[in-house]
């Protein structure tokens, strides 16, 4: 079947999928009118889609592939090893760290039931099995009547980690509320005993950090009991990520975590206030803060903790007066809780909508502001302890005036934003921020006394610099050294030891030198050589002038960029800390302000980098604030952060903002003029690259035309043959087949404008257009192209280059289409021969020409030639 | 060249068109997928499959590490990975086919560390071989859709990932993953019967 008849079953099929099953035929019987083979065509397949998932999936497992969820947990079954002086005698339950059990000592020494925690997952290593049993001592020590008793733990012999547990028998927290239809006020008492536990274990300097209602015990009696506590700590080390590698994430852990343990902040005693502020959401309202959208990812999640702020518990309650009756009613058992398959208590009658509108007045006010204190998303803006936390509540309940206040205007502000957002989602916030303040902009003033004379300096220390640079080319001798490159370089090791050794009485000159010569070795692709002498540079500016003189921060923000820009992931954490440095440097400083921004911006790229776009927004925010107000509107600075702000809108999926804030750089880059013109080409590029990835082709296209009109003018050809490619392939996913050749073939009539014409280039050219039309079904057209294609190759990269030995291939695929088969078997098999010889066969480009050698060969009716062909590649 | 540096350069520039820096970022991809391959079958030891996903996450995280790559290497590495796969099913599957022949046994090179080991029987040996030979038609008449075949496939990757590693929208791999496996059933089902 040929690509084009292809397009045509595609076509039909797509429409008729989406019908229901009874409206097909009808539907099938216009659309193939007068070709019933197509009709047959489409109906057979549209038969067989109804079980094809089925039927690939079992492929699947049967190959042993798909299983995707690591080793298959063992089934729970109650150990008979020991661990150590205790031995597990019935399962409690199961939770996303591992079983629980009770268990009771083995020595009899005395009778006592315990909860035992037997940690799933790989063994631990001899030094962490070290830390572990003196991580226990430290939770041991912790007595607590809200605290359940860690009495043991230790390793078992096969190497399981296990934790000992006083055995409490309760409900979780949230249940037990439900369950008595406890008031507010009783709901507040007992999670004041929630906050004694928590603010002894930090007195003892122990964080939870991952509270949550299943790891909250209410006993019969009414007393809590916290579960668990610092067992997450206990885990967190190398070890951890060899523990969970192959275990997703737990969903409820991300649910309940702080804005800072989001980005991968250390956690610290803050994120168990936020985490309690979760906690007395629920409690109060029988809701999460947050509503995540069904299915949420894990950075859906993340942006939704980190970016939106949530609504007020009492307009939670009036508002949505069902969630009550959503919080879950498990039995608590140390351990199993959260997912324990406990039968549900009996359901609340419904909601009384009078009760719950009483319970929405009461949490107006003083409630309402002191769960959302606690949930603020900056750590220095919450309670500095729990026991304040805990004051408040305790105000609260006997009429006194509490510390959390709607303070201010921007809280509004930003409620309001999070209310009115519209189609874009939260964090466009910052992109209408960013706008508002461009219309706003301060202009900084600058002492003009000041900037003539550092002018002056500036030309002084830039002639000495050129001089330095001239004479060093002058003495060179031009016979030295063979390729453009090569000489380069000699001139650059000799500049590097004169720099040294001749400059060293007059070090500030010695590091501009090296600075340039830096940038010259990192032009050129050295980048050790690059990095070593910016950090020659930044040393001598430190020791000249201090840390914090700009010339200095000038000096580490270029390491920084050298090291950002290498991208590696040695390099970028090592970035990521200069920028800091500077950015501790200029705090405060006002003379700074240029280096500040360059230090956000350069931090905001590299997090953007580190995929930790949540970090990332809000230093690229700040660059833009500060920017907005010193810089001119127009500033290809400016500018500059913008676009990588839009790229960081694209990446967090939020492709109304990118668009937004891309149609404002062209009007920017438009203002300057012939200076931005080329960056209009890239914006429009990108603008297309965000379409396409929407699947919005026609305006894809549309944005790849206008960049291609415009690059057309400059002088980058390389970027221009790329924009050619990435229109053909929009053209192509639309089926204007038509449009796409013509595209490709003016790609060929500029490379020749551009290069030789045995440049390789124009065979890529070629190249790409005879596959356009191999792949569109049109050989006759593609022949010319493969052919010119192959004769450039082998001119300009030689016969056995593993391009042209592909090309070849090309050429028998191209023949085969058309019916030669004699000429198609030549090529195919010279092709072969050629790619066995460089053992380049395994390659995706070379399957395809194996693949069509040996359906030919089984067309001739050699099987035998061709089950060689599968013999030579193993 | 740092080799984490080199698979993301050879990475990016195979997203812009080099087929040469393609090739080589295959060849090293596929021996990272095979060398994890080996130590995942030592790891789990007697109940092994091939845990796609996980495999192909690790073998990342070894070649490009979890954090630093940019956002785009990442779906190039996915295109890549899941060709890789796709071949190291088809050798398991070949050699399977080879020692069933008998003679052929001789010729066929073990991988010292694969071992015998072998994830396939013959029956799904046949089946993948099926299916690789029906991918390589399907991609004739479409290579996007055998793209996307592949990767939700061989690299056991969710809609989401097969969008990011064919680089196309979700809504147009749903629409290609319908007709696709569609026709696969029906190519492989006609085969059997």
């Amino acid at each position: 079947m040929d690509a084009e008849r292809w397009r045509q079953i595609q076509d039909v099929f797509e429409e008729a999928a989406v019908l229901p099953r009874e409206a097909r035929d009808a539907f099938l019987s216009v659309a193939c009118e007068g070709d019933p083979e197509l009709r047959a065509e489409v109906a057979s397949l549209l038969s067989s889609a109804e079980t094809a998932d089925t039927f690939l999936s079992d492929i699947a497992s049967r190959a042993g592939l798909g299983a995707v969820h690591g080793p298959p947990s063992p089934s729970v079954e109650v150990p008979k090893h020991p661990f150590g002086p205790y031995r597990a005698t019935r399962l409690l339950g199961r939770g996303g760290m591992g079983a629980v059990f009770v268990a009771e000592r083995s020595d009899d020494q005395f009778q006592m039931e315990v909860a035992l925690k037997a940690l799933a997952g790989a063994p631990l290593r001899a030094e962490s099995r070290a830390r572990f049993l003196s991580e226990r001592q430290i939770l041991a020590g912790l007595h607590h009547p809200n605290i359940a008793q860690l009495l043991d733990g230790g390793v078992s012999d096969d190497g399981t980690p296990f934790f000992v547990m006083e055995l409490v028998e309760g409900r979780s927290i949230d249940a037990f509320c439900e369950e008595r239809g406890l008031s507010v006020e009783d709901r507040l008492e007992l999670f004041l005993q929630v906050c004694a536990g928590v603010g002894h274990a930090h007195t003892n300097l122990v964080v939870h950090r991952d509270l949550k209602p299943s790891n909250i015990l209410v006993t019969d009696d009414g007393t809590v009991k916290l579960l668990d506590f610092g067992i997450a700590r206990m885990l967190q080390s190398e070890d951890a990520l060899y523990l969970t590698a192959t275990q997703a994430p737990h969903p409820m852990t991300v649910a309940y975590a702080s804005p800072e343990q989001i980005r991968g902040e250390p956690p610290t005693t803050s994120c168990d206030v936020y985490g309690l502020g979760v906690l007395l959401y629920r409690l109060l309202t029988g809701r999460h803060p947050y509503d995540f959208p069904e299915g949420s990812g894990y950075v859906e999640l993340s942006r939704v903790i980190c970016e939106t702020i949530p609504t007020t518990p009492s307009q939670r309650i009036l508002r949505d007066p069902d969630g009550g009756g959503e919080v879950r009613r498990a039995t608590g058992v140390n351990g199993g809780p959260g997912d324990a398959s406990s039968p549900p208590a009996d359901p609340d009658p419904d909601p009384d909508l009078d009760r719950l509108r009483e319970r929405g007045r009461a949490l107006k006010g003083d409630l309402d502001w002191i769960v959302l204190k606690a949930l603020e998303k900056e750590p220095g803006r919450r309670y500095a302890s729990v026991a304040e936390f805990a004051e408040d509540i305790r105000r609260h309940l006997s009429g006194w005036p509490v510390q959390a206040r709607p303070v201010t205007f921007s809280y509004r502000t930003r409620r309001f934003m999070a209310r009115h957002r519209g189609p874009v989602a939260a964090s466009a916030v910052v992109a209408i921020l960013v706008l508002a303040l461009g219309v706003l902009g301060v202009r900084y003033v600058v002492d003009t006394r000041a900037q003539s004379r550092a002018l002056a300096e500036e030309a002084r220390a830039t002639q000495a610099v050129s001089d330095f640079l001239v004479g060093l080319f002058a003495v060179a001798d031009p016979r030295q050294g063979g390729a453009d490159t090569l000489r380069a370089r000699v001139l650059l090791e000799r500049g590097r030891g004169r720099a040294g050794e001749e400059l060293a009485e007059v070090p500030g000159i010695q590091a501009r030198v090296f600075g340039t010569l830096a940038q010259v070795y990192w032009g050129l692709g050295y980048s050790l050589e690059a990095d070593s002498l910016a950090w020659a540079q930044l040393d001598l500016r430190r020791q000249q002038l201090g840390p914090d003189h700009p010339e200095t921060l000038d000096a580490a923000l270029y390491l920084a960029h050298l090291r950002r820009e290498q991208g590696n992931r040695e390099s970028l954490p090592l970035a990521e800390s200069i920028y800091r440095e500077v950015l501790a440097q200029v705090d405060g400083n006002e003379d700074g302000l240029q280096q500040r921004i360059d230090a956000e911006e350069g931090l905001g790229r590299t997090l953007i980098l580190l995929e930790r776009e949540e970090e990332a927004v809000t230093h690229l925010r700040t660059a833009l604030e500060i920017g907005t107000e010193i810089l001119e509107p127009n500033d290809l600075d400016l500018l500059g952060i913008k676009g990588a702000q839009a790229a960081l809108f694209r990446q967090l999926e939020m492709p109304d903002s990118a668009e937004l804030l891309y149609r404002s750089l062209i009007e920017g880059y438009e203002a300057l003029g012939e200076e931005g013109e080329r960056e209009v080409g890239v914006v429009l590029n990108n603008l297309g690259y965000l379409m396409r990835v929407q699947d919005r082709m026609d305006e894809a296209e549309a944005w790849y035309r206008l960049s291609l009109d415009g690059y057309e003018h400059t002088r980058a050809p390389a970027e221009t043959m790329l924009l050619h490619s990435n229109l053909a392939l929009v053209l192509q996913e639309q089926g204007k087949v038509d449009e796409m050749e013509d595209v490709l073939r003016k790609a060929v009539d500029y490379a020749e404008s551009h290069w030789p014409p045995e440049h390789w280039r124009v065979g890529a050219a070629h190249n790409a257009l005879g596959q356009g039309l191999l792949m569109v079904g049109r050989p006759e057209r593609a022949e010319g192209h493969v052919s010119k294609a192959l004769e450039i190759y082998e001119a300009a990269l030689g016969p056995e280059h593993s391009w042209t030995a592909r090309a070849r291939g090309h050429m028998g695929i191209t023949y085969r289409r058309l019916g030669r088969n004699e000429e198609a078997l030549l090529h195919l098999e010279q092709s072969y021969a050629d790619l066995l010889a460089q053992d380049a066969l395994r390659s995706p480009p070379s399957r395809r020409i194996v693949d069509e050698l040996s359906a030919l060969y089984r067309e001739m009716g050699r099987p035998d030639l061709a089950e060689q062909l599968v013999q030579n590649e193993s | 060249m740092d080799p984490n540096v080199e698979i993301t350069v050879l990475l990016r520039e195979a997203a812009d068109g080099d087929r040469a820096a393609l090739d080589r970022a295959f060849e090293q991809v596929y021996g990272e997928l095979r060398r994890v391959a080996g130590s995942q079958r030592r790891r789990w030891e007697g109940d092994y499959t091939l845990n796609t996903t996980a495999l192909v996450h690790e073998a990342y995280v070894k070649m490009v590490g979890s954090n630093s790559a940019r956002f785009e290497d990442r779906s190039h590495f996915l295109a890549v990975a899941a060709r890789a796969m796709r071949q190291i099913l088809v050798n398991y599957a070949e050699r399977r086919q080879a020692a069933r022949r008998g003679g052929g046994a001789a010729h066929v090179e073990l991988d010292e560390r694969m071992g015998e080991f072998n994830p396939l029987t013959h029956e799904a040996a046949a089946e993948v071989l099926a299916l690789h030979e029906a991918l390589g038609r399907l991609a004739e008449m479409n290579e996007r859709q055998a793209r996307v075949v592949e990767a939700r496939f061989f690299a056991g990757l969710d809609l989401e990932g097969t969008a990011q590693a064919v680089g196309i929208s979700l809504a147009t791999v749903k629409r290609d993953w319908a007709l696709a496996s569609a026709w696969l059933h029906r190519e492989l089902s006609e085969g059997k019967e």
